[in-house]
């Protein structure tokens, strides 16, 4: 077994528009963003997860850190406390969606130097929405500390951390001093599902909230100003079905008749 | 004499104590369930439950009428019992009679009453033998797969058997050395005539009376000391159970707490499930005690049969090995879940309840599987189908994840309005996630709306609001989030003010007609079969166009077991000109699951064979050419069985409603 010590880990979490459950407007394409349900980033639940796994083994403590527009349904906040953080940490910004990566990076890291005396950083490899995989490499950037990304294996070693990183065609083995910044994906575990009770439960445990003032920014500065890259529009593209049916008695007449409509089109071509 | 029966009496008293304590009664923990439920009685309804339970107590355990069920050994068990019962007491007589009575001057008559007496006891003296000996000539040859090899209950059958043949022996040198005619004593009588053949010497026939006089008595003795630590605590247990359990079969889950209680009160820290033995209460410690190794739950068992790690028997032997050597000295691990039960054990059960429903000693397995999968939601341990399940019930509102895009097309697919549109309706069709999110399962919502059609219902679904009744969420172990959906569910049917539903989903039904009452539903549920078995009946639909091929009815376990439903849909079926119903062996009440329960649709267990597959033979068997089903997810778990189609024409798998439909003949919608 590794021989870590307690760490103190903060992961960095997005609640972002369930992407599951977006609809796209008929007539623009754009994301009804008016009913969507939010939740956690998936690959953030996947960081939250390794965090508590880390302590479990080792002991010490968990922060969660997000960045917000406005309140966050308070819901989310308490299941990433119910999922083992044992505190969070809310940045307020009513500008906050229309955050690029920069922004982002630049004010969790001015909350995290508040928050100071941690030893690792979690962060999910990229966020449900817009899944840039920016934020996590430029928050260690910001904060001056060594990142690895495509973390899936991790072991607390003394002062350091073994990890293992999944590559396209190959497995490299590392080990990093800390303090460091970790990105992971959904191979890295699998989240536990925290129960209604449990998510009720964390209640108890303490949120803090900040303003960008209380962080040190100068008004004006907000996520949108700081955001370097300023999205135009989404939209999805027009999905049309041409809802052909083909009629037939038996199924070999129907799939004879399907090749040859399908040949027809140019749908299917023989090379 | 008094000294050796002393003894056995202390031995005895030791093993009962602790029993008593390993029940929990009198230790720290106890009892952490309570039936939310269970309103409480008045003084009335408590005359009508010992009425209820003095019944039952005759019926399972003075006539067994459950272990009948099995021929052979159901028999054999009855001989024994009511041997054993008879010769106790008539033992128990005679040494009242001898010890107490006569030193006391007291002495009973010996006219007709006697005479009957000694009559009965030489009947049930060779009904226990002949029970005896069956039983051993089934445990020694026969073999059968649910009884387990025990060397105990063989060894106190050979010892009963002993008991018996030297009760015989000693009454038939009584009568021979006293030299008396006992005519109402057959056997007896018929022992000291063979007695008499050999002739013996007054003195060595004493000799062997007061040997065999003694050894009998000891070893009675002995049978008793060893009630507590043998499988013949059942005798003890089994009765005592089946006095203070439930008994019935309820399609409603026990309810380990209220979520607006909790959030009203803010003690979040409610413990639900067991994780470890003191999380189970007196009554089901008490339970596992008066399991009897009958194995009628294995025979009937889904997970069992498909070769899954599940075995009801099995899982009750476990628990009680932890409730016996987690007390007193040296006491083992009170822990359930690291160990003493497989988590593929715990996740193998389909919940249907056969179990429960067959268990001669109302045993409950069906109710710690339950009590141990909410142990595991609590610690988290999910796996990730399971948890893909609960968060897409959390995040979407339906098991399957998908968007409230396929809710709010749904009323216009189907073809009716939504409630916000027109409110003046008959019923509320509660259509379901399958429906709503399976396109074979749509065939059956498409097919009922054509039946509510032509009988001129006007109905109306939810739309965007609809969401998951709550079913996989509860069964999966995940009270709270049931709960949420229920309550939520509830709000909204009762915001329209609807007071009757339509659904043609079983596990729908059984949940608001059992469960949601709880939580404050006071609307009326109608499963589609019985709706269509009305609407046939009143003449309002006329399914005039004869069935073409033969079927046979796969009843749902939430329709059938748990609910009684097993009578409309074979009226409606019938009604269908030259229809022709064949039964499988196992119909109605007793049906065997299709093996999508207790939320086993949305995960794989690892198993021998698939339980539908297992169904579907049973049911190609019939001969029928139609299978037919009464809940969307047994409709799925059969055509999925049935794969490719080879050769011959695979069997058709269709719900009741689309045979109706059919039956219905051309579009009479307008």
């Amino acid at each position: 077994m590794s021989d870590g010590r307690p760490l103190t880990i903060a992961v960095c979490i997005k609640v972002s528009p369930n992407t599951a459950q977006l609809r796209a407007d008929s007539r623009t394409g754009a994301p009804r963003l008016d009913d969507v349900p939010y939740r956690i980033g998936t690959f953030d639940e996947n960081a939250l997860e390794e965090a508590t796994r880390l302590k479990e083994q080792h002991g010490g403590k968990v922060f969660a850190i997000s960045l917000t527009a406005g309140a966050p349904p308070q819901e989310l906040i308490l299941r990433a406390l119910a999922m083992g953080a044992d505190e969070a940490y809310v940045i307020e910004d009513p500008t906050a969606e229309h955050a690029d990566s920069l922004a982002t990076a630049r004010i969790l890291s001015a909350g995290l130097k508040k928050l100071e005396g941690w030893d690792l950083i979690l962060c999910g490899e990229g966020s449900l929405d817009a899944y840039n995989r920016q934020a996590g490499p430029r928050l260690a950037e910001a904060l001056e500390i060594p990142v690895l990304t495509h973390a899936t294996l991790v072991e607390a070693r003394g002062e350091s951390l073994v990890v293992h990183r999944a590559l396209e065609d190959r497995t490299v083995i590392v080990e990093a001093a800390l303090p460091l910044l970790l990105t992971v994906g959904q191979e890295i575990n699998e989240p536990r599902f925290p129960t209604v009770l449990q998510i009720m439960g964390a209640s108890r445990k303490p949120t803090v909230k900040w303003a960008l003032s209380d962080l040190g920014f100068r008004e004006g500065e907000t996520a949108a100003a700081m955001s370097g890259v300023k999205t135009l529009e989404v939209y999805a593209p027009r999905e049309e079905r041409r809802r052909v049916s083909l009629p037939g008695d038996s199924v070999e007449e129907m799939a004879a008749e399907l090749a040859r409509t399908l040949f027809e089109q140019g749908l299917v071509k023989v090379e | 004499m008094y000294g050796v029966f002393l003894v056995c009496l202390i031995v005895f008293s030791i093993g009962l104590y602790r029993h008593l304590r390993s029940l929990g009664i009198g230790a720290a923990g106890g009892a952490t369930f309570r039936d939310h439920g269970a309103a409480r009685r008045s003084a009335r309804e408590g005359l009508k439950e010992v009425t209820r339970r003095t019944a039952r107590l005759v019926g399972f355990a003075l006539l067994q009428r459950r272990v009948l069920r099995r021929r052979y050994s159901g028999w054999t068990h009855l001989t024994i019992f009511w041997g054993f019962v008879v010769l106790s007491l008539g033992s128990l007589t005679i040494m009242v009679d001898s010890y107490v009575l006569q030193p006391l001057g007291i002495l009973l008559s010996r006219d007709l009453g006697f005479r009957i007496f000694q009559m009965s006891l030489d009947v049930f003296g060779l009904t226990l033998l002949g029970g005896v000996a069956l039983a051993i000539h089934r445990r020694v040859w026969i073999k059968p797969e649910h009884t387990r090899p025990d060397r105990r209950t063989l060894v106190i059958l050979c010892v009963l058997l002993g008991m018996v043949v030297s009760g015989f022996v000693l009454e038939g040198l009584r009568i021979r050395l006293e030299g008396s005619s006992e005519p109402w004593a057959f056997a007896g009588n018929t022992v000291a005539a063979l007695i008499a053949l050999a002739s013996p010497s007054p003195a060595s026939g004493m000799a062997l009376y007061k040997v065999l006089w003694w050894s009998h008595a000891v070893v009675a003795f002995g049978l008793i000391a060893a009630v507590p630590y043998s499988p013949l605590r059942h005798i003890l247990t089994s009765p005592l159970n089946i006095l203070v359990s439930s008994g019935h079969l309820s399609g409603a889950m026990t309810t380990p707490f209220s979520l607006v209680e909790v959030m009203q009160s803010g003690r979040f820290d409610v413990k639900v499930g067991a994780d470890s033995i003191d999380d189970l209460g007196w009554k089901e410690r008490l339970a596992l005690n008066a399991c009897a190794d009958f194995g009628g739950c294995q025979d009937v068992c889904p997970a069992h049969a498909a070769g899954t790690p599940l075995s009801p028997m099995q899982l009750v032997e476990d628990l009680r090995r932890v409730s016996d050597t987690s007390t007193g000295n040296g006491a083992g691990s009170r822990d359930l879940l690291n160990g003493a039960v497989s988590e593929d054990t715990i996740w193998s059960c389909t919940l249907c309840g056969a179990c429960t429903q067959s268990c001669p000693t109302l045993v409950d397995p069906m109710g710690y599987i339950v009590q141990l999968r909410r142990g595991l939601v609590g610690k988290n341990r999910l796996g990730r189908e399971r948890t893909g399940v609960l968060a897409n019930l959390s995040y979407s509102r339906n098991p399957y994840g998908s968007s409230g895009a396929g809710r709010e097309r749904l009323a216009a697919e189907l073809g009716i309005p939504t409630l916000d549109q027109h409110r003046d309706v008959d019923l509320l069709y509660w259509v379901g996630c399958a429906a709503t999110f399976d396109p074979r399962a749509r065939a059956i919502a498409t097919a009922t709306v054509k039946i509510l059609n032509a009988a001129g219902l006007r109905c109306a679904v939810i739309g965007r609001d609809d969401s998951c009744c709550g079913d996989p969420a509860r069964r999966i172990g995940e009270e709270g989030l049931f709960q949420e959906l229920a309550s939520r569910n509830i709000e909204t049917i009762s915001r329209y003010g609807i007071n009757k539903v339509l659904t043609h989903c079983a596990h729908c039904f059984n949940t608001f007609r059992n469960e949601y009452p709880e939580f404050g539903a006071q609307f009326e549920v109608a499963h589609h079969g019985a709706l269509i078995r009305d609407l046939i009946e009143s003449g309002a639909i006329d399914p005039s166009r004869p069935a073409s091929e033969p079927m046979t009815l796969h009843d749902s376990c939430y329709v059938g077991r748990f609910n009684g439903g097993v009578e409309h849909p074979r009226a409606v079926l019938q009604s269908i000109p030259q229809a022709a119903l064949t039964e499988m062996p196992r119909s109605g009440e007793r049906a065997f699951c299709c093996g999508a329960g207790g939320a086993n649709y949305w995960y794989e267990v690892p198993r021998r064979e698939k339980t539908s597959t297992l169904r579907l033979r049973e049911a190609e068997a019939t001969g029928a050419r139609v299978l037919v089903t009464e809940c969307p997810f047994c409709l799925k778990m059969f055509e999925d069985a049935i794969g490719s189609p080879g050769d011959t024409p695979p069997m058709k798998v269709r719900d009741i409603a689309e045979v109706v439909a059919e039956a219905l003949g051309e579009d009479r919608e307008t």
